[in-house]
């Protein structure tokens, strides 16, 4: 009875708060600017300069302006009636409140802030006080809130031509807001194509690209035929058909292989990095399975241009090889100097799975010369493919349990929640390939030591324990932990290091790990029983519906399984 | 799930005392531990004539590959014992530390009788690490002395956290957790600046995040009476039955007591 008074009052409580919520406004303001709203602590100064804006508004449009009102929700009041007072707001010299104004305009107003333009145009002339990276950062900010508001307007694409051309040393930020809120115009910004065929011969690649894509933007042209696109080469056509190229082998996928022998010509060649920048993505939107393209993806993923690398790193994924065509090639490129190229190859490997045994040793190898300085991500590509190959990967066991030492180098200079991850993620690779004798210790340390909120690392414990069987049996007191509340149970998976969703919407927990080692212990977890069986009842709280966004294995049958396995 | 085995939580928490004290005994094969001994899980207990007939007939069963078998476990839980010749790790000498007292002590100070040493921080939150070390730390002095020991040994417990731990805030927490400062009974803090230099020589198993600490293990460090290394316990909270006996074998090398 007393639970379900302490229920209902929870619900009320929680239905009262959602109604107290939803009366401010806040929203009116688009959800970024609210956000910032709700949880920005203006400075005296700004709230009075917030104030008087208010007021003003206010007594424009004959509304009411109550001084003790929090400044956040009666700004948002204010706002509804228009983009007046945030116009204003751009006049402001304090650069918190012009930008706030800027993405109040070009999200929630967009093209209903026309009149603001004007004073939009003077904000990217004139950026006001700041350092010069702050500066740069409200006028990359003002080039994108005129290109929502109105980019096909003949005075905007005027002005954002003539400071594309006025500079050549422009801030990055800058000159990719440009480049792009030019090209959304579309062909009303014909006026700036001499301007962004300048841009072709930037030293970036990124600004390169983004310079053809706003050239094929504002051309328009329809996009080819496959048969007509397959009886030219891409070399010889101008810089503003190649977008629409590009559209046709989207379209045409897989069909348009027979391109991939000239895209690899031309992505290999010393052409200008527009054109290699087109041939990787074209290369990617076709896939492939030819050795040639393979290899040099690999090669372009290394290149020291952050954008030809990423590119090149979207065709390696797209690669369809044979294992044995690839793996000795990505056994000898995971010894590679550029790290990106690494964590490219361990990725591909990890595709392969099982079939990528032979590149067990270049795992090791690279997991070895893991230190302080690698990242998490890098550390993690190798476990995760490790994984992805299973038992076959038992080898990589002692390098692992060198890793889980506290003193490792690969600790240094971590975040505690870092190092947990790792030690987690350790623990669960061992339970895939294969958990060595010397992995003990640390499987005691994770289920016997950890504390209450680590249950990443109880459960990575608790799942390796389970590959020992019966022999896990020293490990038994501490996998009631979970039974007894001593630890959280928070629900997790170990799919891949980096991401915490699981992409089958399956997820497990510590107590779900320790009913699986108990009942792989079979009868030496007979001890566990009286625990088991009082898990084992149904829970009339317990929703198994198989749509929830995270599955969770039921725990009574979890246990029922469980005093199967030991009593027999 | 969670409210479900709340509700009879009374009878639930008997179950699982009296279960895991049940267990712990199965699982070390020794019934003569004492309290504190069968909650710490138990290492070295070669020595245990119960533990070592346990251990026999455990080899009769079947264990998949990769698993220890007990003893095995027990030996991956603790460094062997080195004979007097065969000790060769010694106690960084080149360092000085601060008492919780706040007296300055150099490394060669702390030797002359054997020395259990051990580590903690006071900002740990793990209720199963640091306070646990503290408090074994304490029964064991209350151990040596049950045993006519306390003068002739030193127990040491170090902080991983110099600039965090303060002397008056090292007091503070020993007293808390049960440790009686003696001149043979401190604890010890290291200089900041060197700390990482001196706990890599030592080879204590922690690892820092800038100066904070980000990982540690449970360590148990027993030196002789010259600052050598004689065994070290890890992993999990040692056995104090077992750390006297330990104890008082290096006593009576360094002739602090008589053989019994």
């Amino acid at each position: 009875m007393r639970a379900y008074l302490v229920i209902g009052a929870a619900a009320l409580s929680i239905l009262f708060c959602k109604g107290a919520r939803a009366q401010i406004p806040l929203d009116v303001l688009g959800f970024p600017v609210a956000m910032e709203l709700k949880n920005q602590k203006f400075s005296p100064a700004q709230t009075e300069e917030l104030r008087g804006l208010l007021r003003r508004e206010s007594e424009r449009t004959g509304g009411r302006y109550d001084a003790a009102e929090p400044v956040p929700a009666a700004l948002a009041r204010a706002s509804q009636a228009g983009p007046n007072a945030l116009a204003e707001l751009l006049g402001s010299n304090d650069r918190y409140l012009r930008e706030l104004a800027l993405r109040a305009l070009a999200i929630k107003w967009g093209p209903g802030a026309k009149l603001a333009v004007p004073k939009i145009l003077d904000v990217i002339e004139a950026p006001g006080e700041g350092t010069p990276a702050e500066r740069d950062h409200t006028t990359a900010l003002a080039i994108r809130a005129v290109g929502r508001i109105a980019p096909r307007e003949y005075v905007v694409i005027n002005a954002l031509a003539v400071r594309l051309g006025r500079t050549t040393d422009l801030p990055p930020a800058m000159r990719l807001a440009l480049i792009e809120v030019l090209g959304q115009a579309g062909p009303s910004a014909r006026a700036a194509l001499p301007r962004l065929n300048v841009e072709l011969t930037n030293a970036s690649a990124q600004f390169q690209y983004a310079a053809l894509q706003a050239i094929g933007s504002i051309e328009a042209i329809d996009p080819p035929s496959l048969g007509d696109l397959l009886e030219k080469l891409p070399t010889r056509l101008p810089a503003s058909r190649l977008p629409a190229e590009l559209v046709t082998i989207r379209k045409a996928g897989g069909e348009a292989r027979a391109l991939v022998p000239d895209l690899v010509k031309v992505a290999a060649s010393d052409s200008p990095k527009y054109l290699q920048c087109w041939a990787l993505e074209a290369l990617a939107a076709a896939g492939s399975n030819d050795l040639c393209a393979f290899e040099l993806a690999l090669k372009r993923a290394a290149s020291e241009d952050a954008f030809v690398s990423q590119l090149a790193t979207q065709v390696l994924a797209r690669i369809e090889l044979k294992a044995e065509q690839a793996v000795p090639v990505l056994s000898q490129s995971l010894s590679h100097s550029n790290v990106s190229i690494r964590l490219s190859c361990a990725a591909a490997v990890k595709r392969f799975g099982p079939a990528a045994a032979a590149a067990t040793g270049s795992l090791i190898r690279a997991l070895e010369n893991c230190g302080a300085q690698s990242s998490e991500d890098e550390i993690g590509a190798y476990l995760e493919a490790l994984k992805s190959i299973g038992p076959a990967a038992a080898s990589a066991g002692e390098t692992i349990v060198a890793l889980l030492d506290e003193r490792a180098s690969i600790f240094q200079d971590r975040a505690k929640y870092q190092v947990h991850h790792l030690r987690g993620f350790m623990l669960a690779t061992l339970a895939e390939i294969g958990v060595p004798k010397s992995a003990w210790p640390h499987i005691l340390d994770s289920l016997a030591n950890t504390g209450r909120r680590s249950a990443y690392v109880f459960a990575a414990g608790a799942r390796a324990a389970a590959q020992l069987g019966p022999a896990a049996k020293a490990a038994l007191p501490y996998l009631l932990k979970p039974m007894t509340r001593e630890i959280s149970d928070n629900v997790l998976t170990f799919e891949t290091y980096s991401s915490h969703q699981s992409s089958t919407r399956e997820y497990t927990n510590c107590l779900i790990e320790s009913i699986r080692a108990l009942a792989r212990m079979g009868g030496e977890a007979r001890s566990a029983l009286p625990f088991l069986q009082e898990l084992s009842k149904p829970d009339p709280f317990a929703r198994d519906n198989p749509n929830r966004l995270m599955r969770l294995p039921n725990v009574a049958e979890e246990a029922r399984n469980a005093i199967k396995a030991i009593e027999s | 799930m969670a409210a479900r085995i709340g509700l009879p939580e009374r009878r639930f928490a008997n179950h699982l005392r009296w279960g895991i004290g049940l267990l712990l005994a199965g699982a070390m094969g020794c019934g003569s531990l004492s309290p504190d001994a069968r909650r710490a899980g138990g290492t070295g207990h070669e020595q245990c004539p119960s533990c070592v007939a346990t251990a026999r007939s455990q080899k009769t069963t079947t264990l998949p590959p990769g698993a220890p078998e007990t003893t095995e476990l027990q030996a991956m839980l603790a460094t062997p014992w080195l004979e007097p010749a065969r000790r060769t790790v010694v106690f960084p000498q080149h360092y000085q530390f601060t008492t919780q007292d706040g007296r300055r002590l150099r490394a060669g100070q702390l030797f002359g009788k054997p020395v259990a040493i051990s580590f903690f921080y006071s900002r740990c939150e793990n209720q199963n690490k640091c306070p646990l070390v503290a408090r074994t730390m304490a029964q064991l002095q209350a151990k040596l002395a049950g045993a006519g020991l306390e003068k002739k040994t030193s127990v040491c417990l170090m902080t991983y956290d110099p600039e965090f731990d303060t002397p008056e805030r090292l007091a503070s927490y020993g007293t808390s957790h049960g440790f009686v400062f003696t001149p043979n009974a401190m604890i010890l803090r290291p200089e900041p600046a060197v700390k990482r230099a001196f706990f890599r020589e030592l080879e204590a198993t922690v690892n820092f995040d800038r100066s904070d600490v980000n990982i540690h293990g449970i360590q148990l460090l027993l030196y002789d009476h010259r600052g050598y290394l004689a065994r070290s316990y890890h992993t999990l909270i040692w056995n104090n039955e077992v750390v006297l006996q330990d104890l008082r074998r290096l006593a009576v090398e360094g002739g602090m007591v008589g053989e019994r």
